[in-house]
């Protein structure tokens, strides 16, 4: 790709990628398979249908929740973070 | 033109929907083109395969077809539409969150979807649908690994594995999925055999050795089983395991090993499972039509396991049984791209006519040309049963919802 | 009859029926279970997961909640993974002018013999930390439970199955077959017939359109609800959380709620399911058979549900969808045999309790067929209990509101 490479950050890390490309796809091909982690059994999960249809890819993008990674480009300066899942889910009884 | 009013929302900017708003933008209609993709093209922009010697240019096709649409349209691309309410004549209210456009007429070309091989593992990183691996390599140049399998057979696995095998990749074998998925008609050794029948009945060039085998002739699966050889054989750059099961995808946080079974001539069993190491796998259950607007908007539905599950009844202008909502693409059904191209041009002049606008006659002589056309044209054959479904729809459409 | 045991059809695969096919085929009833679409894919696919008492009211209502909660307990080992759990609910109230009506309430159900609690507010922010501020109490019911309704369909089902129960989905009735006044069967719109000695109705919203022809007249109406789902997300808590006014909506009462929330009948129901994804509730209209999701609805259910979770603005919405509530005049189900027509039960109307309903409806429907004798009292739920002037009015619904 002749794509110009800009700037962006993950997890608060510096990183460089090509601008216009969705970003699961530039995270895919740099390594990071796992771009969150479900939230009931914590079990991680990262790029998986590539066209928006599973919801599995999502990140906070510049602090947008719940964006799906396959679908947002790469914009120079863009803030990608992982969301972290949330505590444990207890499913216990109330007494 | 204002987005907030115009003649025509086309939901999904694939081949249908481009074709579509092209008929529509040539006949002066305003069309506002929604997808949520970033760019436009769907699907076909990532389609790249040989014809004999011709080479099927899915990113020249999107290129061509997005001039035809040419100025008369306003773009949301990168959008989602949330809703279509309301009626025709109060005008749609088609709702993308951030505004509501209204519009007589809507088409909905939302494609389809890959099912789901939800078997042990799947959801580990590095387990992508085939479709994402087609995406990842033909649109972005991005390899998926190294070392990898492709679990389930169907024409987009070949067609990824013959272009990840021209790149270089380190080759793929292609393996049957596991036993007792919720999706079961793909889980039967049998069904997935019928499967690569209707494929061979096609003969593109990467199915050539499996028809060579098999001749589409009946009673012939379980001979061809007996002596299938266990290395598989070369198909489309990939290795065809057709006695090899994937019972379950390992790894800890992502991907690392595949555990397969041998199965013998009647697709039972034999020996004790082993592990393979692979870095990345491909589930290739299939597509089925994406139909949550036609839902959502309340068009009759028949359910059509030939072209892939649930579609809308139409009339031939592609018109549902809501006035005003039209469908074309594989939300009508999965069949080839250039369908999808003719089903849009039609459902462009339908979609005219519902404005007040009728085409000539030749107008629609040529639409109706060009999906004969498509239809001959066809490399091979997605679903089995395309035809008696395609017939069934067509007989039931005319009953339900007029011709 | 046909030796020891009648030979039952069972015409509709939601819960109900689901529940009444598992009752019989497990005391040995030969029983075939008959849907005009998928098994589970009317109003019980369109639901919440709600086992709740809380909601109803005391007396009679309560005590069939209970005793349905009760037999589901027991059942939920047998089931396997149904997603049951059992974390008690709780009623939030919107302001001030709530409090009066939720300690009579309170009481109420206590002198009913259950064990419902009022929570002033300190103890309501204990237990449910991530409501809003100013919500100045709340109604907690202990034995109030849950479960995935989907999974629960199909686990009746499957354990059915094992026990020898015959399932026909994608078979739509065309009529209940009768010989000599009595019910003989149905007639399947395919042409084919299957006998039975015994019939039973358990067609939610449907159920007027099979019984019609029969002469027989139950005012069931389809009464719409929407549902939001959310992507799996930031969660607001593990327990059930409903707003007070669910029930004023619920019983038609009056409310000082902002206008959509009034018109689409809209309160506050929270269900986080072990998916990850949380539930977000209600609507009640009366719309006819229409099942197009409105937007308007879907917006005013996730506006009120920030009413009571501001932070809730950072979640995001996955789907909403609508389903029919068999609804009826007097909120009570109708289970029983048809007077005019021997062998022909009935067991529907059960508005947004099916779930909760199931098994006790299960085992009162398998009490009548078996001869037993039921646990409670069945005349509030008999299918003659309506006057003429409620059928009367129903009939007009049917044709004015529908």
């Amino acid at each position: 790709m002749s794509a110009e490479t800009v700037r962006f950050w993950l997890d608060g890390a510096e990183r460089r990628g090509p601008a216009g490309v969705p970003v699961g796809f530039v995270l895919y091909a740099q390594g990071e398979r796992i771009l969150g982690w479900n939230e009931a059994t914590g079990a991680p999960r990262g790029l998986y249908c590539g066209i928006g249809h599973c919801f599995e890819c999502r990140l906070t993008i510049d602090g947008v929740r719940d964006q799906r990674a396959c679908l947002v480009p790469l914009a120079a300066e863009m803030q990608l973070t992982r969301q972290a899942p949330p505590p444990a889910l207890t499913f216990q009884e109330v007494p | 033109m204002s987005a907030a009013t115009c003649d025509a929302v086309v939901v999904g900017a694939g081949p249908a929907g481009l074709a579509a708003a092209g008929t529509l933008t040539a006949r002066g209609h305003s069309v506002l083109l929604v997808d949520e993709a970033p760019v436009p093209g769907g699907r076909l922009r990532a389609q790249w395969y040989r014809l004999g010697s011709a080479v099927w240019d899915g990113r020249a096709e999107v290129r061509r077809l997005v001039e035809g649409v040419g100025a008369g349209a306003t773009w949301r691309l990168g959008t989602a539409v949330h809703a279509v309410s309301g009626t025709s004549d109060e005008g749609f209210a088609v709702d993308l969150g951030a505004e509501v456009v209204r519009a007589r007429t809507v088409l909905l070309a939302t494609g389809a979807t890959e099912v789901p091989l939800a078997m042990p593992g799947w959801t580990l990183p590095g387990v992508l649908a085939v479709g994402a691996a087609q995406t990842l390599w033909r649109g972005w140049h991005m390899a998926p690994g190294r070392r990898g399998v492709i679990v389930g057979i169907n024409p987009l696995g070949f067609a990824v594995a013959q272009e990840l095998a021209d790149a270089g990749l380190a080759s793929l074998a292609v393996v049957m999925p596991p036993p007792g998925l919720a999706t079961a008609h793909l889980g039967s050794v049998g069904e997935q055999w019928d499967r690569l029948l209707a494929l061979a009945a096609g003969a593109p060039p990467w199915a050539k050795p499996v028809a060579g085998l098999l001749h589409g002739r009946p009673g012939w699966r379980r001979a061809a089983m007996r002596w299938f050889p266990a290395q598989g054989i070369r198909v489309a750059g990939a290795r065809l395991q057709l006695t090899r099961q994937a019972l379950a995808l390992e790894g800890a946080d992502r991907v690392e090993a595949v555990r397969l079974q041998r199965l013998d001539a009647g697709g039972e069993p034999v020996g004790a499972p082993w592990r393979e190491a692979v870095d990345f796998v491909l589930l290739a259950g299939g597509l089925r039509p994406l139909g949550e607007l036609l839902g959502q908007v309340g068009a009759a539905m028949g359910h059509y396991e030939g072209l892939g599950g649930d579609v809308p009844l139409v009339t031939t202008r592609l018109a549902t049984s809501r006035p005003g909502v039209f469908a074309a693409g594989n939300t009508l059904g999965i069949e080839s791209a250039r369908v999808a191209m003719a089903q849009g041009g039609l459902a462009g002049l339908g979609m005219a006519a519902h404005l007040g606008d009728e085409p000539p006659e030749d107008a629609w002589q040529r639409a109706r040309g060009a999906m004969a056309a498509a239809r001959r044209q066809v490399p091979f054959t997605f679903q089995p049963g395309l035809m008696q479904a395609r017939a069934q729809h067509r007989q039931d459409s005319a009953r339900e919802v007029g011709p | 009859m046909t030796g020891q045991s009648p030979r039952v059809v069972v015409v509709g695969a939601g819960v109900i029926g689901a529940a009444i096919t598992f009752v019989l085929s497990r005391a040995g009833v030969p029983v075939t279970l008959v849907d005009r679409g998928p098994l589970g894919g009317g109003t019980s696919s369109r639901c919440d997961g709600n086992v709740l008492v809380i909601d109803k009211d005391p007396g009679y209502q309560g005590a069939l909640a209970h005793l349905s909660q009760e037999l589901l307990h027991a059942w939920a080992g047998e089931l396997g993974e149904i997603e049951y759990r059992r974390p008690g609910s709780y009623l939030a109230l919107a302001g001030d002018d709530e409090v009066e009506p939720a300690r009579t309430w309170v009481a109420d159900q206590r002198r009913g013999g259950l064990d419902f609690q009022y929570l002033e507010a300190a103890a309501t922010h204990r237990a449910m930390p991530d409501l809003a501020a100013d919500v100045p109490g709340s109604v907690y019911s202990p034995t109030d439970s849950t479960l995935n309704p989907l999974a629960y369909v199909a686990a009746l089902v499957a354990k059915s199955r094992q026990r020898g129960a015959a399932t026909r989905p994608h078979s739509p009735v065309a009529a209940i077959a009768t010989s000599g006044g009595r019910a003989a069967g149905v007639q399947l719109e395919d042409g084919s017939t299957l006998a039975a000695d015994v019939v039973v109705v358990a067609a939610g919203v449907w159920t007027p359109d099979l019984l019609e022809p029969l002469g027989v007249t139950v005012p069931i109406v389809p009464r719409r609800g929407h549902l939001v789902v959310t992507t799996k997300g930031p969660r607001f808590g593990d327990v059930k959380v409903m707003e007070f006014g669910y029930l004023m909506a619920k019983f038609g009462r009056e409310r000082t709620v902002p206008a959509d929330v009034d018109r689409y009948g809209v309160a506050l129901v929270y269900e986080p399911t072990r998916a990850g994804n949380f539930i977000l509730g209600s609507s009640r209209e009366f719309a006819g058979f229409d099942t197009t999701p409105n937007p308007d609805v879907l917006r005013a259910i996730v506006r009120r549900a920030l009413r009571f979770y501001p932070a809730m603005a950072e979640a995001s919405v996955l789907r909403g969808f609508a389903g029919l509530r068999p609804w009826t005049p007097d909120h009570l189900p109708v289970v029983g045999w048809v007077p005019a027509v021997p062998g022909l039960l009935v067991a529907a109307g059960h508005e947004g309790d099916g779930i909760g309903l199931a098994a006790v409806t299960g085992q009162l429907v398998g009490d009548l067929i078996r001869q037993e004798r039921p646990p409670l009292p069945m005349e509030p739920l008999a299918v003659d209990r309506f006057g003429p002037d409620v059928l009367q009015e129903a009939g007009v619904w049917d044709k004015t509101r529908i």
